[in-house]
């Protein structure tokens, strides 16, 4: 095994990133006496008592050259710094990870723009409409989204991303070979086979709550425009808008209500100078793309509506979102037609439940 | 034979206990043999001064023998006889024909309510022998129609009977004629969730099983509660039934045709709800028989409690198996099931927020799946009215109870009707490959699901649902076909689409 990878895996192993590199390489020392016994004191210097103590233990179970045996057998490319794979985004990071990680197509990771999506876990409706439609937006232009395949706008960014044919990269906080959350394990399964999904954390390594937080910081380098969708004011989202904002990135949050808890977030970018997210047309205008005509004008209502359903959709309309009992009163019909309206409204996908008991018109972002 | 009969209970059937007094020359003692339970080992004392207060004096060694020797006996309700057998045998009283005594002695003599009265009527009636039973249990007794019977406040009065000195009147066969009173709740009496009623109208029509899922304070127990008020009055057959299993349970008499209602806390045990013990007493779902059957907190229930729901609900009754045998009660409830959104209840709540992490919901929203669910076919969310939208509903006229009653039966008529030939009772039983075939639709209706399939990916369970729920809302509307409508309303009340909120 080569000296200078199974260096960089080590050192990846104890969590250690490109300063302690560089501490460690400055001081002249080989690769070897990262590990070789007698030799502890330049490696102590660069990593640490512990962090040594930690290395070496697994140096002596063979780990690194056990784990590059493991990546081959599941398909997972090891992508180094300084390596011709690596993507040079990173190396923009003070900390940059020493590898990567990478289960899926390394090429598709060279087209542009590349799009961030992060927001919230536990997003409204609202920010699953939007996510969604940023991730369709991504697929249909070809700009591959980058995102943190978590509950909530993550995940749901990259399913709509993937459900349209897109690219998409998951920046996980476990091992590639594990799916966390569990229930996006087949999610996983789509971008590994259409985009890739990567990690910086050895294989098998489970969800700490640590390495979130720290992978937040790949997504932001590897994004070129941070799409913020929904963020509570303290926020992992907001750490990782944070950072891109720290690398020069373009940081677009998408406006919600004021007051809205789940938007404190991204509101307070757009006062701090933030592109607010207002339509795809206005995002793609800044990709420098030209938006397409859309087929068809989405706003029109079908032609095949009853007078009642015309008098339902202009109610939900005017008073936003609703129960059944406000809304009977407001068109002043009975509640069991009004429910048979209002099913057959959502079959044609006019309508939804947008909270318990309470429905919305759907619109299409 | 000295002519003296008890009772005891196997489920709801009484089974004779023959009671066989001998009194000997010696120091005084009583002792009973026969596999009596505690509470008749006990009778003893209860016995020996209930007769002492009303001028028995016993002497000598009184032996006590329950027949058959192999039953085993329970309850208070073998006080009676024992008593009488004893009378009896001192050449106190004597009986020409043999006779039934059910009741339990106080020490002065006075008799006290038992439960199995009701069983002990009918058994009575069935073997024509005349009963004698505790004056308190008289009301639901004097509904059993063919069963002579007396009711005995106490010993002396009975014994005056037997000896012919004052006769006691038989009792007197009643029906009930009144119908219930106003139903509490009244569907008017609730402010607004006018979805909810709908669907709690459907369920009453079809016996669909439903579930609420709403943050709490939305409503969901008031709600309920109302169903039994929109349910038809119980017919006679079915109210016989009730009072059966009440009076087997020993629960008080409630003379009304009103329909069960049981709640059920969540920490209630499988035997709680399904019935058993030694005794093997029927447990709520057969209390809730003809009823309904309300589990508040659904997912909190232990996984085996819901398990053991599933079969009853299935058959509409339960077999309960036991070391000392086994009985059939009736089951055929219509359940209730009420859960919040999440853990913590506020998901999706317009005013407070939800504090649960996505995992917890998920792990939540797990519970509330498998089997059970197929036996579910309307799933209805209960929005937590804000004050504002109360207002503003203002004192708009909701429906009163009895309006949607009369809605009801009509579609439970029709229902009946239909399937008369079939040997259904109502549109919830049909089975699956069964209601494709005979639940006439529309031809475009076909067409609208096939769609939807697509769309909302039901399964093939979920559409039997669907068409099971859209043949009730056809039926409500006395539609002979099912239209494109009642599907798209019915499909609004599938598994998931209550939470769909949530994923929209």
């Amino acid at each position: 095994m080569d000296e200078r990878v199974k260096m960089l895996m080590l050192l990846n192993y104890i969590n250690a990133g490109a300063a302690v590199l560089a501490k460690f390489l400055m001081s002249g020392a080989e690769a070897r006496e990262l590990w070789e016994p007698g030799k502890a004191d330049v490696a102590k210097e660069a990593v640490g008592e512990k962090g040594l103590a930690r290395l070496r233990a697994a140096n002596n179970e063979a780990w690194a050259e056990r784990e590059f045996e493991r990546a081959q057998k599941s398909a997972v490319t090891l992508i180094f710094i300084e390596g011709g794979d690596y993507p040079e985004e990173l190396g923009e990071l003070k900390d940059a990870p020493l590898m990567l990680y990478f289960k899926g197509n390394i090429e598709k990771l060279r087209r542009r723009p590349r799009v961030g999506v992060v927001g919230t876990r536990r997003m409204s409706s609202y920010g699953r409409a939007v996510a969604r439609g940023v991730g369709r937006l991504c697929a249909e232009y070809g700009m591959p989204l980058v995102s943190g395949g978590a509950w909530g706008v993550d995940g749901e960014s990259q399913r709509a991303c993937c459900e349209n044919g897109g690219d998409t990269f998951a920046v996980l906080g476990t091992g590639v070979d594990v799916a966390y959350p569990q229930s996006n394990a087949e999610l996983f399964r789509k971008i590994s086979e259409e985009g890739a999904l990567i990690s910086e954390f050895p294989l098998g390594s489970g969800g700490e709550p640590w390495h979130f937080p720290q992978r937040n910081r790949i997504i932001a380098a590897l994004s070129e425009k941070l799409v913020v969708v929904e963020a509570p004011f303290k926020s992992g989202s907001m750490i990782t808008a944070r950072i891109a904002l720290g690398l020069g990135r373009e940081i677009w949050a998408v406006p919600g209500q004021i007051g809205s808890y789940n938007s404190e977030g991204t509101n307070r970018l757009i006062f701090d100078g933030a592109f607010p997210y207002i339509s795809d047309e206005a995002f793609l205008t800044a990709c420098g793309i030209e938006p397409a005509k859309r087929k068809g004008a989405p706003a029109a209502e079908p032609a095949d509506l009853s007078a009642e359903d015309r008098k339902i959709l202009a109610a939900l309309k005017e008073n936003g979102e609703t129960t059944i009992d406000n809304l009977s009163i407001s068109v002043k019909m009975g509640a069991s037609d009004l429910l048979k309206n209002i099913a057959l409204l959502s079959a044609k996908g006019l309508v939804f439940m947008s909270a318990p008991g309470r429905y919305s018109i759907r619109r299409k972002l | 034979m000295n002519n003296v009969c008890g009772l005891t209970l196997r489920g709801v059937k009484g089974v004779a206990v023959e009671v066989e007094v001998e009194i000997t020359g010696g120091l005084f003692s009583i002792s009973v043999v026969g596999l009596a339970d505690t509470a008749v080992k006990e009778a003893r004392e209860r016995v020996r001064a209930a007769l002492r207060a009303s001028g028995v004096n016993m002497r000598g060694r009184v032996a006590i023998n329950l027949a058959p020797a192999d039953v085993p006996k329970e309850g208070a309700l073998l006080d009676l006889p024992i008593a009488v057998a004893v009378a009896s045998a001192a050449g106190y009283v004597t009986l020409k024909k043999r006779s039934l005594f059910i009741g339990e002695l106080a020490l002065d003599g006075r008799l006290r309510a038992v439960r199995g009265a009701v069983p002990a009527a009918f058994f009575a009636k069935e073997n024509d022998i005349e009963l004698f039973l505790p004056a308190k249990n008289a009301d639901e007794v004097s509904l059993v129609e063919g069963a002579r019977a007396y009711a005995v406040s106490s010993l002396p009065e009975l014994f005056a009977h037997l000896r012919g000195e004052k006769r006691l009147k038989e009792l007197q066969t009643r029906s009930i004629d009144s119908l219930p009173g106003p139903p509490d709740p009244d569907f008017a009496d609730i402010k607004g969730q006018a979805a909810a009623k709908r669907a709690l109208e459907i369920a009453a029509a079809g016996h669909h099983n439903i579930l609420f899922i709403g943050s709490p304070g939305s409503g969901k127990t008031l709600l309920a509660r109302a169903l039994k008020g929109i349910l038809p009055p119980l017919s006679d057959e079915e109210l016989m039934e009730v009072i059966l299993l009440r009076s087997t349970a020993g629960l008080p008499f409630e003379l009304s045709r009103e329909r069960p209602f049981r709640s059920v806390h969540h920490t209630a045990s499988a035997v709680a709800i399904c019935g058993g013990g030694s005794s093997l007493r029927p447990g709520e779902i057969s209390l809730a028989s003809r009823g309904v059957l309300f589990l508040d907190e659904f997912p909190e229930f232990q996984r085996d409690v819901i398990e053991a729901l599933r079969q009853p609900l299935e058959d509409g009754s339960i077999t309960v198996s036991r070391a000392s045998g086994s009985v059939v009660y009736p089951a055929k409830v219509l359940m209730v099931a009420a859960c919040n959104p999440c853990p913590c209840g506020y998901a999706g709540d317009s005013e407070r927020r939800c504090s649960c992490s996505p995992f917890a919901i998920e792990r939540y929203r797990r519970k509330l799946s498998g089997p059970i669910l197929d036996r579910i076919d309307l799933h209805v969310a209960v929005p937590r009215l804000l004050p504002e939208e109360l207002v503003s509903l203002g004192s708009s006229g909701a429906e009163k109870s009895e309006t949607i009653r009369g809605r009801v039966a009509a579609a439970r008529e029709i229902q009946q009707k239909r399937w008369a030939s079939f040997g259904f009772q109502c549109n919830s039983e049909i089975p699956e490959k069964f209601l494709l075939k005979n639940a006439s639709m529309k031809a475009e209706v076909r067409q609208f699901i096939l769609r939807s399939l697509k769309d909302v990916k039901l399964s093939g369970r979920g559409l039997a649902r669907v068409l099971r729920v859209s043949r009730t809302i056809a039926d409500l509307e006395g539609s002979p076909q099912i239209g494109v409508a009642h599907v798209a309303e019915a499909i609004s009340y599938r598994e998931g689409e209550a939470t769909a909120w949530m994923s929209a």
